[in-house]
């Protein structure tokens, strides 16, 4: 560990005054280094992802020029379309000429232009993305907020009736592939019992069947994860201490025990981020919700090139910088790796 | 604790098994189950309910569900395990050589594992079966394009502490070339627990096959495969709701068996293996 | 008398068999009295401790009186037996790294039991906090560090401070010196000394250690434990100058300041204790009757019992 040789006024840690706590201003120095190794590999995973979609194109059978055009148009088009629109395109330069090319108006915000709508890509991504923000915040919050409880009680009354069944019911949970359980639960409370509309988007009660769709999977996967932890923590030594003390079982539980178990929580709820895009992207189809996930099976669909490479390199960014923050609240909750770095 | 979780582990074993088992039996024996021909139309006979010829009911096509369930769980389970069976092998070839031979190797492997790992990757096989064209070969490589990394970074863990013991330093001392050595000795002792993610794995990819498909850009229409027989019908899920029932049965069934047998796997494995799979 | 436990028993049950933990253990404990319960690992001193407070896994079967004030713990309800915990018996863990919440603060993890116990307002318990940190020998200042901050003596200072926050009249100290320095480990053991005899009222503890030296500078009397039973009680000086069962004297053997002599064989499975006299099969004295009958304890004068036919 290098020494600090600045001295720094010490803002990150929530020492009260007269309270400094040792090893503070080290502690602030290891978790700067780790917070800018993340952003490094962040950038670079941007970068290769940048890389990568970029390549897509050329990786379709065909050249690109005659597929976009024959997207364009509807028919074949001649070679002297072809060779004109490759000009235009500068198409004909070397593949990492235009893979830099391509960066270099990444950087200026262009992401190209929808060959559907005509729409720069970055403006379609931006009038829909509210729509799944929406969605996504949605049923992640219902998750957390059935599937946390849910795991704690499992954990601390193992293998009694209520663990069995939440086992069962959350192995099943996350084996029902979200499209068909969205499909039957439009079956059952639109078309059976009425109670709720199948499709559009604008009120509350048109959001609650994507919602509980989308949440399913995660809950279950979140019950299944937090019980799991919960029963390691709870088997440790210092539940014991807490014990010990005469502390009651609900602030063993609920503070000696989560604190510890949702570190790791928190960290697979970034993950779990993959887990909400791929299925915003099946929920939206299904229920025909207006947000970026639909969008983008349509532009595959339709082979619109650049706004599958356009959104392909967001959703990453996204993905990135979501488990950057994931990241940061990961060294904020647990002052172990505040002080030591995490191995 | 370890003992309950054991005998849970087993019950959840023999569950898992015995319907893997009769999955099994359904496909490799399809053709004597099915009472009809999966992809027999006969127009006059379209979306019948299930009834006394008709188990399942017909759909739109007037074709038997039941045999077209039946015939399914040939697509299903096979492209699964292809699919599993690739990944583990590449990512278990990656992850020992990474995990043997350490230094510069290994750091350059795990660096680019690491990046792959920070993508969605149900995003990046969407885009790979958009870009290329929907067919099976091309359902294959999207889902082994990421699939692989998850086995070498945990094969890596597995071979990094098989390398410390004793039998591998007794191997190079008697001459055991790397390749000898890796193929003999430590792919064998890091197989088991790569057994279990393997299993689970099976679980998710039959979902990624059945999302992929029902999106029209997996297994094409015709082919009685459960996403796209789902996909096909869609269109009657408000007129003729048995036509979507089943095939989505038989995907949740198929899934959580191969979900109990992963986990009962894992309850059964001795502890340490279970820490080296949780990484 | 402060503490007296009748015939206790501790039965887990595993795959094998019973694991007999305890079995019929009796002591008693008088006000203001530091005993000392010796023995080698797995003869069944830690798993006494935890029957006491009742902090054992719900697999554990006991039976027995614990009798603290005249109370059966064992028979206290739940709720009861909590507000016991922490407030009258508090205690102290070996391995403080593991035995303090590593996601708490060293204040927080003092102040919480304050709260509980005494009433205490946040503010008012942080201050008693502090006091406490001073008390066993760290600054006040450093309340709102975290335990993988504190150095490992500091670490059982902590730990200390936790067992002393409501001024429990009996303190049960499990290993409380595993793991130290050894400069350290006399820090602790004067530590130790000053919160129970150095105030006043004296204060009662129940030392558990298998550190003969730890026991004689602190202990009044001590107890001998070989799988699961109490083989031999007396006076500290009583039982160092005149150990008249001959496993007492095998541990006093094998000290580095007695030559370090090994005793022969191993320590029995606590699941298949060898019959009669469970030390018979590693005992130089023992005779055909050890073998089958299980000897009762024997006194041997002012408070010295030996459960041995040939002591």
């Amino acid at each position: 560990m290098k020494l600090n040789k600045r001295t720094t006024v010490d803002v990150s840690s929530p020492c009260r005054a007269g309270f400094p706590r040792p090893g503070g201003k080290k502690g602030n120095i290891v978790m700067r280094r780790l917070l800018i190794q993340r952003l490094v590999s962040a950038v670079f995973v941007m970068l290769i992802a940048s890389f990568l979609s970029f390549s897509l194109l050329f990786s379709a059978p065909g050249n690109p020029a005659e597929t976009i055009l024959r997207q364009q148009s509807g028919l074949d088009p001649t070679y002297d379309e072809i060779e004109l629109f490759m000009k235009r395109h500068d198409l004909n330069r070397p593949f990492l000429v235009q893979c830099l090319q391509w960066l270099y108006l990444l950087t200026h915000g262009k992401l190209g232009v929808s060959l559907r709508t005509g729409e720069p890509v970055l403006e379609e991504f931006t009038a829909r993305f509210g729509a799944t923000f929406q969605l996504a915040v949605a049923a992640m919050a219902l998750s957390v907020i059935i599937g946390l409880p849910i795991g704690v009680f499992a954990a601390t009354r193992p293998n009694s009736l209520f663990d069995h069944i939440i086992r069962i019911v959350s192995l099943a949970g996350v084996s029902i592939p979200e499209f068909w359980l969205g499909l039957m639960l439009m079956l059952c409370f639109s078309l059976a019992l009425g109670w709720l509309p199948c499709f559009g988007h604008g009120t509350v009660s048109h959001l609650v069947l994507p919602v509980v769709t989308l949440a399913v999977g995660i809950t279950a996967f979140l019950v299944r994860f937090v019980r799991t932890n919960m029963l390691e923590v709870l088997n440790l030594d210092y539940i014991k201490t807490a014990k010990a003390k005469g502390l009651r079982e609900v602030v063993i539980v609920w503070k000696h025990a989560l604190k510890n178990a949702l570190i790791p929580v928190i960290t697979i709820l970034g993950t779990q981020l993959g887990h909400l895009l791929a299925g915003a992207v099946i929920v939206e189809t299904v229920f025909s919700w207006p947000g970026i996930g639909k969008f983008f099976v349509d532009s595959i669909y339709a082979r619109d090139y650049p706004v599958i490479q356009g959104f392909v390199l967001i959703i990453a960014a996204i993905y990135v910088l979501v488990n950057l923050l994931v990241d940061i609240l990961y060294v904020y909750l647990d002052p172990r790796v505040r002080y030591e770095g995490r191995s | 604790m370890y003992i309950l979780e054991v005998t849970r582990g087993k019950k959840m074993l023999l569950t898992g098994s015995i319907l893997i088992f009769g999955f099994m039996a359904l496909a490799v024996f399809a053709p004597f189950i099915a009472p009809y021909d999966p992809d027999d139309v006969k127009v006059e006979e379209r979306l019948l309910p299930p009834g006394e010829h008709h188990l399942m009911g017909t759909d739109g096509f007037g074709r038997d569900i039941f045999s077209r369930v039946v015939f399914g769980t040939r697509y299903s389970l096979f492209l699964a395990l292809v699919v599993v069976s690739i990944n583990l092998l590449l990512g278990l070839m990656v992850g020992s050589i990474a995990g043997y031979f350490g230094g510069l190797v290994d750091e350059l492997i795990m660096r680019i594992v690491d990046i792959l790992l920070a993508f969605p990757n149900i995003i990046l096989a969407l885009c790979i079966v958009g870009v290329l064209g929907p067919s099976v070969q091309n359902l294959i490589l999207a889902l082994v394009a990421l699939g692989w990394v998850g086995y070498t970074r945990v094969s890596r863990g597995l071979v990094l502490s098989i390398k410390e013991q004793g039998f591998i330093g007794a191997a190079k001392a008697l001459g055991g070339s790397n390749m000898y050595i890796i193929m003999r000795h430590i792919i064998p002792n890091a197989f088991p627990p790569l057994l279990v993610l393997a299993t689970l794995h099976v679980s998710h990819t039959i979902l990624s096959i059945a999302a992929l498909s029902f999106l029209g850009l997996g297994v094409q229409a015709p082919t009685p495969e459960w996403g796209a027989m789902l996909s096909e019908g869609k269109q009657f899920i408000f007129t003729h709701p048995h036509v979507m029932i089943f095939p989505g049965l038989a995907i949740t069934l198929s899934v959580l068996s191969f979900n109990l047998l992963g986990e009962g796997l894992r309850d059964v494995l001795d502890p340490r293996a279970r820490e080296v799979l949780n990484v | 008398m402060l503490l007296k436990i009748t015939s206790l028993r501790v039965y887990f049950k595993s795959a094998d068999g019973f694991v007999k933990a305890a079995d019929g253990v009796d002591l008693e404990l008088y006000p203001g009295e530091i005993l000392g319960l010796v023995g080698e690992t797995g003869s069944g001193k830690t798993v006494l401790g935890l029957a006491i407070t009742r902090l054992l896994p719900k697999t554990a079967a006991v039976s027995g009186e614990v009798l603290y004030r005249g109370q059966n713990l064992l028979a206290l309800p739940e709720e009861e037996m909590r507000k016991v915990r922490g407030r009258q018996v508090s205690m102290i863990f070996q391995n403080p790294l593991s035995s303090l919440n590593p996601a708490l603060s060293i204040g927080e993890q003092i102040a919480e039991v304050l709260r509980e116990h005494q009433g205490l307002k946040r503010k008012a318990a942080w201050q008693r906090a502090g006091e406490l940190l001073e008390l066993t020998g760290i600054p006040a200042k450093w309340i709102r560090s975290y335990p993988h901050e504190l150095s490992g003596g500091m670490r059982q200072r902590a730990m200390i401070a936790i067992g002393l926050a409501c001024a429990p009249s009996l303190l049960i100290a499990d290993e409380p010196t595993r793991g130290l320095d050894v400069t350290i480990q006399v820090q602790i053991v004067e530590l130790l000394h000053a919160v129970t005899k150095g105030v006043s009222p004296p204060r009662s503890m129940l030392l558990i250690t298998h550190d003969l030296g730890v026991a004689a500078a602190l202990t009044d009397r001590l107890a001998v434990m070989y799988a699961g039973k109490i083989v031999e009680y007396g006076r500290t000086a009583e039982v160092f100058r005149n150990p008249r069962h001959p496993y007492t004297r095998a541990l006093l053997d094998s000290h580095p300041s007695n030559g370090l002599i090994a005793t022969r064989g191993f320590s029995p499975s606590l699941i298949n204790l060898p019959p009669g006299c469970s030390f018979h099969p590693r005992c130089k004295k023992a005779r055909k009757k050890c073998a089958h009958e299980p000897p009762l304890v024997q006194r041997i004068g002012m408070d010295h019992g030996v459960r041995c036919f040939y002591a």
